[in-house]
């Protein structure tokens, strides 16, 4: 039986500072539309910190899923908490700015315009569903962070 | 663990999906639009890189669409059985391929291919998911197992 709440503070913490960090401008972008690698990186560091404060247990592969699940949520939700505000006041003026902008790459300029040009009711309501697709996402980085970065504490399923 | 996987490969198909259901007109608008917005921070949405479906932009880029949908291929019918080593390497090389299309596409060698973008995309998607799909498999055998091993049955009681 998978307990997720034994992975909460890490899962938390992880995912709470990858989702403040995605949210930066320019930087969170490129994080997050890099196959969602943000996301990932925030469940490989909630599975650092659970690893660490349990020495004597390890994962399964499934725990090491739930654990990402439950961080990638965790970034949904601060991601969208912490850019909720600058979305919904200055979306129209930072969309044009990021528009106009020359310095900036392509990539960054496109990404940025369409991150700040949707109405406020679907901001709102988006939240759920991009709560679950950062779950999937976070699972998937818990999963290859076992394999790969702490294949040496993982368990057999 | 059936539910968890159709519930995943359903999530992760919703960038194709949705140009079905805003052809077929069988569902309201908004939920195209709460899809869009979903999926909007994750991906740049340049022009040059986005599919067409339906005579609708896809509201990821090419890549993005590809990994999706070698997600929701991978977690609905799986891959072959074979090793986690095999599955490693798999991702390592689906990944290296991933990069180098990065690479040569953004050091301006060739201009974007979709069917590139799509295949290197899918590719890692599908050998992640397949990965995730047998292990996930391999620990509902064995409990199932383990249920049988302690049932009264089993033990002869």
């Amino acid at each position: 039986m998978i307990e997720p709440r034994r992975f909460f503070p890490a899962a938390a913490m992880g995912g709470g500072v990858m989702g403040v960090v995605i949210a930066i401008p320019v930087i969170g972008d490129l994080l997050r539309c890099c196959f969602c690698i943000g996301v990932m990186a925030g469940a490989v560091a909630s599975m650092k910190l659970w690893l660490d404060s349990h020495r004597a247990e390890n994962l399964t592969p499934t725990d090491a899923m739930t654990l990402g699940a439950c961080s990638g949520a965790v970034t949904a939700a601060a991601n969208w908490v912490v850019s909720l505000p600058v979305r919904l006041a200055f979306g129209e003026g930072l969309s044009s700015y990021y528009g106009s902008s020359t310095m900036l790459p392509d990539l960054a300029r496109s990404n940025l315009q369409a991150l700040y040009t949707p109405s406020p009711v679907m901001i709102v309501m988006s939240l759920p569903l991009q709560g679950v697709i950062y779950a999937v996402m976070g699972a998937v980085g818990g999963f290859l962070g076992l394999q790969y970065a702490f294949a040496t504490r993982k368990i057999d399923a | 663990m059936k539910g968890v996987r159709f519930g995943a490969a359903l999530l992760v198909a919703l960038p194709w999906l949705r140009a079905w259901i805003q052809a077929c007109r069988c569902l309201p608008d908004w939920l195209n639009r709460l899809i869009d917005e979903a999926f909007r921070p994750l991906c740049h949405h340049m022009a040059g890189r986005v599919l067409v479906l339906a005579g609708q932009p896809m509201c990821v880029c090419s890549r993005c669409a590809g990994l999706y949908a070698g997600l929701a291929v991978g977690f609905l019918v799986g891959g072959p059985r074979l090793l986690g080593r095999t599955y490693g390497r798999m991702v390592l090389i689906a990944i290296a391929a991933a990069v180098i299309d990065v690479v040569t596409q953004d050091a301006g060698l060739h201009a974007p291919y979709h069917p590139a973008r799509l295949a290197t995309g899918a590719l890692i998607g599908w050998t992640t998911a397949a990965w995730m799909g047998q292990e996930l498999q391999t620990r509902a055998s064995r409990e199932l197992t383990a249920g049988a091993g302690s049932s009264p049955l089993a033990s002869g009681s």
